[in-house]
């Protein structure tokens, strides 16, 4: 029986050789998928404590880029147990860092914790056009587009690739959510997204909120 | 325009007055400006990067048109053309954006750590080249080396003469990067150069006791592995009058590091060119990218009227008030206001920085963050901030 | 030597050294740290 809540305290300190030895038990314990989507549950309240202490001080992005990683392979260990557990999905998010910028790791950061966090991403990778983001929304009818970008130019790209969707008649379907160094509320507004974050964790729960 | 020795002389009095919070007659203008030189000059990047007679058409010609007093940059940034005599393909040039972007990438594997304390000239030889430019594990590499050295040779000649010209015709002291003694914390090259952002927050969790050997192993160094320890041998006590800081130092990678971790993998290191700067009563211009508002304790422990710190994202009035004292700030105009705002209203900000952060000296004013692609940046925004300010009065 | 070689240390970096001919002996080892330096990035 795996113990739940040594797990969320291991990934809240990013104790990697914890989470390794807890996770390696559990699986060869030929687990069922219901045991496993607590454990999955488990790292993602492990993850919220990560957010907590970026948001003292105590994490910086350094440790954020490692939860990202410690998440990734968390989840790779646990999808065996989970494959045909008819997990359900809770929303679906096409996500790319915007045209002209190719920065990748707060995207990265953001896709782990979104899937941990019951989504189904379409990474559309760096350096997107707003025509790509167009063309995935329309062949897979997502609850949210996520735009990333840390350059200025990245804000320009953003409200193109609005734009664009409003242009395609996709815009209403969908919830709009810009991240990254230079966002805010003012470029939100001009951007004519729904929402803006830079902070990860963060911006899991405002999609989270708008699929409930 | 003045005298182009005349100029030199005031400017370098200016940054030495400025490094020691004595008030002067007008504030000191920086151009953090890099690759956007090429841009406004009407060069292709993809042209002045590989051709250094255009790349110094590019500066004077921006010179001419903007009058700094200094220069981050003389244009050496991007040595593409060494690096390309290798067969390097891992920048993305775009000319229409006036941008030049990195793929991502990791030379040092965890367990190079070991060698890099052990010998770090062989490691960069036996590993890091090979593994950089793959054309060197093919037969040729020899010519190659020499082509690349050909390419360094003409570099080190543009550098040359680019000081002297922006000297003798301009009255423009030697550019901060390139051109001023450069010593870097080992973290930065691994950050920048070798083992990348991902990598290297990998190594700060699940290997902190073999990067940090690493970082005492290589130590504060140029990029050639020249030690500042090696350095002090040689230095003389007093700032030097013929440029404007002694020695640069650049933070980049401390961006993803919280405070106890700066505590341990940076602040040392940093604090070694700071006693330098103390013991040999010289001066150190640290570029210090991101916001570092979580740092100022330690740049308070800085000594004072011996260091500029050039910031970044940080707001600039508060950190007057937190470091202002102890260090000479430099920064302060957004680039986001240079490539949205109105002409008025890019003068009224310049204006503000001017009066409250240059009131008792101890301020030099340029662009927030690098200003390198076409969209960082207005031309007559710029041109008629720079105006303002190499005329206004305090 | 071969030149798959050439990588090998001391051995490569000292026949690198050698082919720096255009260049006083006593400047070439600055030149080479110098130019692998630059090659950083």
């Amino acid at each position: 029986m795996v113990n739940v809540q040594l797990l969320t305290q291991a990934i809240g300190e990013l104790d990697e050789s914890q989470v390794i030895a807890v996770l390696t038990e559990f699986v060869a314990a030929t687990p069922t998928a219901e045991e496993a989507l607590n454990v999955l549950n488990a790292c993602q309240q492990g993850m919220n404590v990560v957010g907590e202490r970026y948001e003292t001080g105590e994490y910086f992005v350094g440790d954020l880029i490692f939860a990202g990683e410690l998440l990734t392979r968390a989840v790779e260990m646990i999808k065996p147990v989970l494959q045909g557990a008819g997990t359900a999905t809770i929303g679906k998010i096409v996500l790319g860092t915007v045209q002209g910028d190719i920065h990748d790791i707060g995207k990265n950061i953001f896709k782990s914790l979104v899937e941990a966090g019951g989504f189904k991403v379409y990474d559309l990778g760096v350096d997107t056009s707003p025509e790509a983001f167009v063309a995935k929304a329309r062949e897979v009818g997502p609850d949210v587009v996520g735009m990333s970008g840390v350059l200025n130019l990245a804000t320009t790209s953003m409200k193109n690739t609005v734009d664009a969707l409003k242009a395609a008649g996709l815009r209403d379907g969908v919830k709009v959510l810009i991240g990254g160094n230079p966002v805010n509320s003012e470029i939100c507004k001009n951007v004519g997204a729904d929402a803006c974050t830079t902070n990860a964790a963060q911006g899991v729960k405002i999609c989270q909120g708008w699929v409930r | 325009m003045k005298d182009a020795k005349l100029l030199y002389q005031e400017r370098v009095q200016l940054y030495k007055d400025a490094a020691a919070h004595r008030k002067t007659s007008r504030v000191l203008n920086l151009a953090n400006i890099w690759t956007w030189i090429v841009y406004d000059s009407g060069f292709k990047l993809s042209e002045a990067l590989f051709d250094s007679k255009i790349m110094g058409q590019a500066v004077t010609r921006f010179q001419e048109k903007y009058q700094f007093d200094f220069f981050m940059d003389f244009g050496f940034r991007n040595p593409l053309a060494i690096s390309g005599a290798l067969g390097h393909t891992d920048y993305i040039i775009d000319d229409e954006a006036a941008s030049l972007s990195i793929k991502d990438f990791s030379y040092v594997e965890p367990e190079d750590y070991d060698e890099i304390c052990e010998n770090y000239t062989k490691f960069l030889w036996t590993k890091f080249l090979p593994r950089k430019y793959r054309k060197l594990n093919e037969p040729g590499a020899k010519a190659l080396m020499l082509n690349a050295s050909g390419e360094f040779g003409k570099f080190a000649q543009y550098a040359t003469d680019i000081v002297q010209t922006m000297a003798t015709d301009y009255g423009v002291p030697p550019s901060l990067f390139t051109a001023t003694p450069l010593f870097e914390n080992f973290y930065e090259i691994l950050f920048n150069w070798l083992r990348g952002i991902k990598g290297l927050s990998l190594d700060l969790r699940q290997r902190p006791d073999k990067l940090k050997a690493a970082l005492d192993s290589v130590g504060m160094a140029d990029l050639s592995g020249n030690t500042l320890k090696a350095f002090k041998q040689t230095s003389r006590k007093g700032t030097d009058q013929d440029r404007g800081p002694d020695v640069l130092t650049a933070l980049l990678g401390h961006s993803i590091l919280s405070k106890k971790q700066f505590e341990v993998f940076y602040w040392p290191y940093l604090k070694e060119v700071f006693d330098y700067a103390e013991e040999y009563d010289k001066i150190v211009h640290v570029f210090a990218e991101s916001e570092n508002s979580r740092f100022y304790d330690f740049f308070k422990e800085a000594p004072k009227n011996h260091v500029v710190i050039h910031l970044e994202l940080d707001d600039m009035f508060k950190a007057k008030k937190e470091i202002g004292d102890t260090v000479c700030l430099c920064g302060g105009m957004p680039i986001d206001l240079l490539y949205n705002g109105t002409v008025q209203a890019n003068i009224d900000y310049a204006k503000r920085l001017i009066d409250e952060l240059a009131a008792d000296g101890g301020f030099i004013f340029s662009q927030n963050k690098m200003v390198s692609y076409a969209s960082d940046c207005k031309a007559e925004n710029l041109k008629a901030v720079n105006d303002f300010v190499r005329e206004y009065t305090l | 030597m071969s030149e798959q070689t050439l990588f090998a240390y001391p051995e490569g970096w000292n026949e690198m050294l050698a082919a720096l001919d255009f260049l006083p002996e006593e400047q070439r080892e600055g030149f080479l740290k110098a130019l692998v330096g630059i090659l950083l990035l």
